[in-house]
């Protein structure tokens, strides 16, 4: 669950803790292959289809 | 020296992330543009709307067995499909403004545990049900096989996760709120 679900002002607002699994690849771009770490956020409204969202986020090899 | 070096600066192995530093993190757009998606929409949806006409129009003109008609009734049914989804995706757009994400640490690394704000401007008196969310993993591999196709493969990383109704395994981050 998010800690924080707030709708207020117009605006949704949700925080979640996220834990990056230090057993998988780090972010990589090269001509052949990448690694691409991303968060999807899907919206239910009412009398509307489901809005998608995707954000594309830099994981370094170094663990923490 | 200089034989050993590649020419030219070296390229970076991340990728370009549309991102912008303010007083409360750094603040990540979405990856994909929603205003080109929608303006794509119309066109394509003008374009065949356009074509159903005209072939409608040639047909009434020198109409020969009925089967010609096929084609265009085709034509008619996927420019009424693709009119119902750029009006959703309009629908949506006038509902709802831009979103945005702002981790507490930037950039990530393997390992560590960060919040993340999402944060989604929502006009007009709509009723939001729910908020599901993922973190995905994705890997593209370009390879050429034994007769020189080049050949574009996915794999998912993140394993022995739940497959999502969008085909992709995740990490189930929320439930229904």
């Amino acid at each position: 669950m998010p800690d924080v679900v707030q709708v207020s002002n117009g605006a949704l607002e949700l925080a979640w803790p996220i834990s990056i699994p230090d057993h998988l690849s780090a972010t990589f771009h090269a001509t052949d292959n990448t690694v691409r770490w991303l968060l999807w956020v899907e919206i239910e409204a009412e009398n509307l289809p489901p809005l998608h969202a995707e954000f594309e986020f830099v994981v370094l090899h170094e663990v923490v | 020296m200089s034989d050993i070096l590649p020419r030219g600066a070296a390229r970076s192995v991340l990728p370009k992330v549309s991102y912008t530093r303010t007083n409360e993190g750094f603040r990540l757009s979405e990856a994909f543009d929603v205003a080109v998606t929608n303006i794509s929409l119309i066109v394509l949806s003008l374009a065949l709307s356009i074509g159903t006409l005209i072939r409608f129009a040639m047909l009434l003109r020198d109409v020969g067995s009925p089967l010609v008609f096929i084609g265009p009734l085709f034509l008619a049914v996927g420019s009424f499909v693709l009119w119902s989804i750029t009006i959703n995706k309009l629908r949506i757009a006038r509902t709802f403004g831009p979103a945005e994400v702002v981790p507490d640490q930037w950039p990530l690394r393997l390992g560590q545990r960060v919040q993340v704000r999402f944060r989604r401007s929502v006009g007009g008196d709509v009723r939001v049900k729910g908020v599901k969310a993922a973190l995905l993993c994705r890997e593209w591999v370009r390879y050429r096989s034994q007769v020189r196709t080049r050949k574009k493969v996915r794999i998912d990383l993140v394993r022995g996760m739940k497959r999502s109704r969008t085909g992709f395994k995740h990490y189930e981050l929320t439930k229904d709120v």
